[in-house]
């Protein structure tokens, strides 16, 4: 059997195919060896330090060391990989170099092989330059794994070792399949041209605009139209190489992901269950990806034998090619830009259209043709995007699978908020909820004239008009002033849509995902208002996964955060802490409390409870009760509605902190220590929604989320008064805003989702909302705050003279050079300093450090 | 035999053969004559099996050759340029078309690279454009096929390579029935090599002949005649068989001629020739008159 094989390949290395191919080798030898370089130096620069680190991570005793620049390392063999992958367009444009190269024309067809032979073996040629040395680095990276697997240290047998292997095995595979179908489109494509420049100009823009161009029209039709972004993996992943390439990077994300595997604890925020297994999705995408390439192989070689020897010299020897290629550019680039601006768009698109024109055709010939072929490509895409818009991309969006045909929900929220999950649901009374939910949706979407639109967009543009309360601070003879002043700002559309959107525009979208019986995937992405939200989270939330699924995720927080788990014996060292914390924009306060496993099992268990039995109407406006676990950290909030969990917690002696607590805020008149409160700093702002007619709004709705700081916004010229920084509320404003600051705080809350617009505070960078029924504790401020605008401040100090010894003066140099000497001076910062008391006992009065 | 049946190419709207039969015996040096673009390197590139018909066939021993290894495996073609070749040396050149033509000789090769001594390790690149000629020709030779394709073969060779060159085509054709077929402009060196030659012009063959009947058959005449007076046209000589080409120098008629010389005397005889003398055409005046006859005529830009 084995001589019959030698016998083979002596016969097959002999016959004159094989001969073609091995002067494509020869011919190309230099291209070959410096790929072979790059390729076979990248498996180990990648797999060597990748191995090392997995090595040293699993030792207990931390006995291997840190490897020297081991991200470097693993740059330079992705470098590598990178250029050598990308490499194979030049491997298939060498290979074939008698489509372009007119003096090779006739001594390669004249070489007595049919048109087939030719073509395979330049394939093969091309294919050996450019996948050999891929297969040589993978196997080095498998002879990296096999001698370091045995030095790998786990707990649970060979988990770790067979994660390796099958992730290993997984990438490389993907990534041979993707390079066939990268060459082979390659192959294609030089197949089609007749010149150099053609080839690789050609090469490469179809490479690019094959998953870009799709890519684009997904995105700009799923703006329109709920469908699940979902879909653009699902359809670019099978396109095209660079598109197969980031299809893969999903597939292999999904597929990491389990149980809680990486809970951000903000109750459920971020935690994702897949009981789906993407491997079976992963050797589809690997079938589908070879039958892909077969097909274009296929294609490849019949257009090769039409080809006839003369055609080289042609720009687009197969002109449909071409046609392709700029279609998919003007499409690209009408997707891309904004319809609202036709006008610069099509004028742009015609630009790049003709130029393409003008190369293509070596000058003006018949350009009336592509004048015309400009219009109807434009009418053509314009008339596709609006019937695909118009009818709600034919019906789809509005296609739900009955709930018998269903074997699982995935539910993803899009924008990560409290509450949001990625969840699997298999409960078939979930399952049938959710599909009602979603035909309910479908039907408002139906019947409704005036369709939910993003929820804070109009909420956002009534936000025009700002308070300001920071200000300008300065420091002279050892005395601090505020200089608090009042800005108003014109509404201005452009910056308020960029400033706002970008942080919070979007909101409750979310992605389902059903998993039917017959194996078929349909995925819809909804867009919710406040009310739907809060059906679906009751819902989601009132499934067994979700309160298992919390109650876990809270436990093992905990367990992670503050307990020290124990290897050999398997268990966590106890006691565990349980530590409140909460978070000023500046430094963070702490209580905690050492408890054992049974309390963190009570708690957890109250936990799950507490987010079941809240309310529809608790899900949306509960106040923030306070922070479980550590606020630089992992942690969980622990809202209001929480009863059977704060019960718990003040058994323990951890109570919310109050708005003095958290602030150092301390009224000064009653205060026992006067100097402390000196050293309270706040930098506060007010927005203010000018726009209180709310008749054309349907769903406004405010929700923050904790630390979103990117929404403060400095606008130029006054950019230091809008830094989240330290603002210092001199002793004597700050008697003067005490009771109005203290109220506020109090009513504000980090999240809180109305249908009236609010106002929104910022203290020290972190945005609250401040509940419509507390309207009035705002303008209590922002009515106090006139009393330091700019107008009436000289006169304020001239009048506190005495109480001063200073009268105001200075300027914008003045006020940041104080800026930065305070901030040095003061050094507030965010890790916690907590007291612990003896295990058992309540600890409380942490102040930030 | 080297065939083509109402043999069409086309190139776009341009029709490079239209329609064309030619037959190619074995054994034959044929040549090809022909105008700029008249369709020589097509019919050559179409024997090699580089371009398919787009009618017709083109046979090499009944068997059509496009596409076809073992009717390309007889042919060999030298085109006129020698770039592609770059890239190799004269040995590398050797081994690649050893691996690809079963018949090649090493014996003739070292003979033939003995006689011309060209340099083996140096990269064709470096060669002179008559060294890439003389490099390809030994090892279109060498190859031994029975059918070897030559267009613009003598291009850049100096006069005693050009000898050396003939004389290993005209040996391999003494040794081994070679059918040399030589595309050239240079028709004395068609004309000592070849022993047919076809002229071409605008895609159609204006005649395919042995050399030696061609120029026993076009004549010029010198002739004057007794009658001084007398103005004689064209259409007075009618009786001539055909004339390419009729011009007076003051009492001196100059005619280009095809036919027997006796018919022309003949001919001439009823207007009392004073002088008749029948002077031997060369190939190039023969192609030169031929195509004049066709309007491609070099007297346009005079």
């Amino acid at each position: 059997m084995n001589w019959r094989c030698l016998d083979m390949t002596a016969r097959f290395l002999h016959s004159l195919p094989a001969r073609n191919m091995l002067r494509v080798v020869r011919q190309n030898r230099k291209m070959a060896i410096v790929m072979s370089i790059l390729m076979i130096l990248s498996g180990p620069l990648i797999m060597v330090p990748i191995m090392w680190e997995i090595i040293r991570e699993s030792q207990p005793d931390h006995s291997y060391s840190y490897l020297d620049s081991f991200e470097l390392y693993m740059g330079i063999g992705f470098i590598c990989l990178g250029a050598a992958v990308f490499m194979g367009m030049f491997c298939a444009i060498c290979a074939f170099t008698e489509t372009h190269k007119k003096a090779q024309v006739d001594m390669l067809y004249a070489l007595p092989l049919t048109g087939s032979q030719r073509f395979f073996s330049n394939y093969l040629g091309g294919a050996c330059m450019y996948i050999l040395p891929y297969i040589i680095a993978a196997v080095l990276g498998w002879i990296t794994i096999g001698i370091g697997c045995p030095f790998i240290h786990t707990d649970d047998g060979n988990t770790l070792w067979s994660e390796v292997v099958s992730n290993y095995a997984m990438i490389s595979a993907g990534l041979f399949v993707l390079m066939l179908l990268y060459y082979t489109l390659c192959v294609l494509i030089t197949v089609c041209c007749g010149t150099l420049f053609e080839s690789i100009y050609a090469n490469f823009l179809l490479n690019c605009l094959i998953p870009g161009t799709f890519a684009a029209v997904l995105g700009m039709i799923s703006e329109h139209v709920d469908l699940s972004f979902e879909y653009l993996w699902q359809i670019i992943g099978f396109m095209s190489p660079i598109g197969g390439l980031c299809y893969m990077i999903y597939l292999l994300d999904s597929g990491s992901t389990s149980v809680g595997s990486y809970v951000s604890w903000d109750s459920l925020r971020g935690t994702e269950t897949h009981s789906h297994d993407m491997m079976p999705n992963y050797f589809r995408w690997i079938v589908i990806i070879l039958l892909l390439s077969a097909v274009l192989f296929v294609a490849a070689w019949q257009l090769y034998k039409r080809r006839k020897a003369e055609h080289v010299g042609r720009p687009f020897v197969y002109i449909g090619a071409y046609h392709v290629m700029i279609t998919l550019l003007i499409v690209l680039i009408l997707c891309l830009l904004d319809f609202d601006v036709i006008g610069p768009v099509l004028l742009f698109a015609a630009i790049v259209y003709f130029v393409c024109e003008i190369i293509r055709k070596r000058g003006f010939k018949r350009f009336w043709l592509s004048i015309i072929t400009f219009v109807v490509t434009v009418a053509a895409t314009v008339g596709v995007f609006a019937v695909v818009i118009k009818t709600n991309c034919f019906g789809r969006e509005y296609y739900v699978p009955s709930a018998a045909v269903v074997s699982s929900v995935e539910v993803e929220s899009i924008n990560r908020r409290s509450y949001d999950v990625d969840m699997e649901f298999t409960d078939r009374e979930v399952i049938s909820q959710i599909v009602d939910f979603h035909k309910s949706i479908v039907q408002r979407k139906k019947t409704d004239a005036n369709p939910c639109v993003p929820i804070n967009r109009q909420l956002d543009a009534t936000f025009p008009y700002r308070v300001d309360y920071s200000g300008y601070n300065y420091y002279e003879n050892d005395v601090y002033y505020m200089t608090p002043m009042r800005e108003e700002v014109e509404y201005d559309e452009t910056n308020h849509t960029e400033a706002v959107y970008g942080s919070y525009a979007e909101n409750f979208r979310y992605d389902l995902t059903y998993y039917t019986l017959t194996g078929s995937v349909v995925h819809r992405e909804l867009t919710l208002s406040a009310d739907e939200l809060c059906e679906l989270r009751t819902i989601l939330l009132n499934s067994r996964l979700c309160q298992e699924t919390a109650a876990a995720a809270v436990k093992k927080m905990l367990l992670q955060e503050f307990c020290t788990y124990d290897a050999k014996t398997g268990e966590y060292d106890f006691p565990l802490t349980v530590r409140l914390t909460t978070y000023n924009g500046s430094g963070s306060q702490t209580r905690a409390m050492h408890g054992s496993m049974e309390s963190l099992d009570a708690l957890s268990t109250a936990y799950a409870h507490d987010i079941q039995n809240m309310s529809a109407e608790e899900r949306l406006t509960a106040p923030l009760y306070c922070t479980l676990g550590n606020a630089s950290g992992s942690f969980c909030k622990i809202y209001e509605g929480y009863d059977e969990t704060i019960a718990l917690l003040e058994s323990w002696g951890l109570k919310r902190f109050t708005v003095p607590e958290r602030y150092d805020f301390v009224d000064k008149e009653n205060s026992k220590n006067a100097q402390a409160s000196n050293q309270t700093m706040l930098s506060v702002r007010i927005y203010a929604p000018d726009q209180w007619s709310t008749d054309s709004l349907k769903y406004p709705n405010s929700s923050v989320s904790y630390n979103e700081n990117t929404y403060v916004k400095g606008d130029g010229d006054s950019d230091c008064a809008y830094k989240d920084h330290i603002m210092l509320f001199e002793s004597v404003a700050m008697q003067d805003f005490y009771p109005e600051m203290y109220a506020l705080l109090e009513a504000a809350q980090e999240e809180y989702i109305s249908e009236e617009p609010c106002y929104c505070i910022i203290v020290n960078g972190i945005r609250y909302i401040i509940p419509p029924k507390h309207n009035d504790l705002a303008e209590a401020v922002i009515a106090k705050g006139d009393l330091y605008s700019q107008d009436h401040l000289e006169e304020y100090y001239n009048a506190h003279a005495s109480e001063f010894g200073y009268v105001t003066s200075g300027g914008d140099d003045q006020a940041m050079q104080y800026d930065d000497e305070l901030n040095g001076s003061t050094g507030y910062s965010e890790s916690y300093d907590d007291q612990e008391a003896d295990p058992g006992l309540p600890i409380t009065g942490g102040t930030a450090a | 035999m080297m065939t083509l049946k109402g043999t069409v190419k086309r190139f776009g709207d341009f029709a490079a053969l239209d329609g064309v039969d030619l037959e190619i015996p074995k054994g034959t040096a044929f040549g090809l004559l022909g105008s700029n673009g008249a369709g020589k390197s097509t019919i050559l590139r179409l024997f090699s099996g580089i371009y398919s018909p787009e009618g017709g066939e083109v046979l090499i021993d009944g068997e059509p050759v496009y596409d076809n290894v073992s009717a390309k495996q007889k042919v060999f073609f030298i085109n006129d340029e020698t770039v592609q070749f770059s890239s190799f040396n004269l040995i590398e050149l050797k081994n690649f078309y050893k691996q690809f033509y079963p018949n090649f000789s090493e014996e003739i090769f070292e003979r033939l690279e003995k006689a011309i001594q060209l340099p083996r390790d140096k990269k064709i690149s470096t060669f002179s454009k008559g060294m890439k000629r003389q490099a390809i020709v030994i090892i279109g030779i060498a190859c031994c096929t029975p059918y070897l394709l030559l267009d613009e073969a003598f291009d850049g060779l100096d006069p005693t390579m050009r000898i050396i060159v003939k004389r290993m085509l005209v040996d391999a054709m003494c040794e081994r029935e070679l059918t040399v077929v030589i595309s050239s402009h240079n028709l004395k060196e068609i004309n000592e090599m070849c022993d047919t030659a076809a002229l071409l012009h605008h895609g159609k063959i204006i005649f395919n002949r042995q050399l030696d009947s061609l120029k026993g058959t076009v004549h010029k005449i010198q002739v004057a005649f007794a009658d001084k007076e007398r103005e004689y046209t064209k259409e007075d000589f009618s009786a001539i068989p055909e004339i390419l080409h009729f011009a007076k120098t003051q009492s001196i008629y100059h005619i280009i001629a095809k036919g027997e010389e006796a018919d022309i005397r003949a001919a001439l005889e009823p207007f009392h020739p004073v002088v008749a003398d029948m002077i031997p055409l060369t190939l190039e005046e023969i192609f030169i008159y031929e195509l004049e006859v066709l309007g491609y005529d070099s007297q346009v830009f005079a």
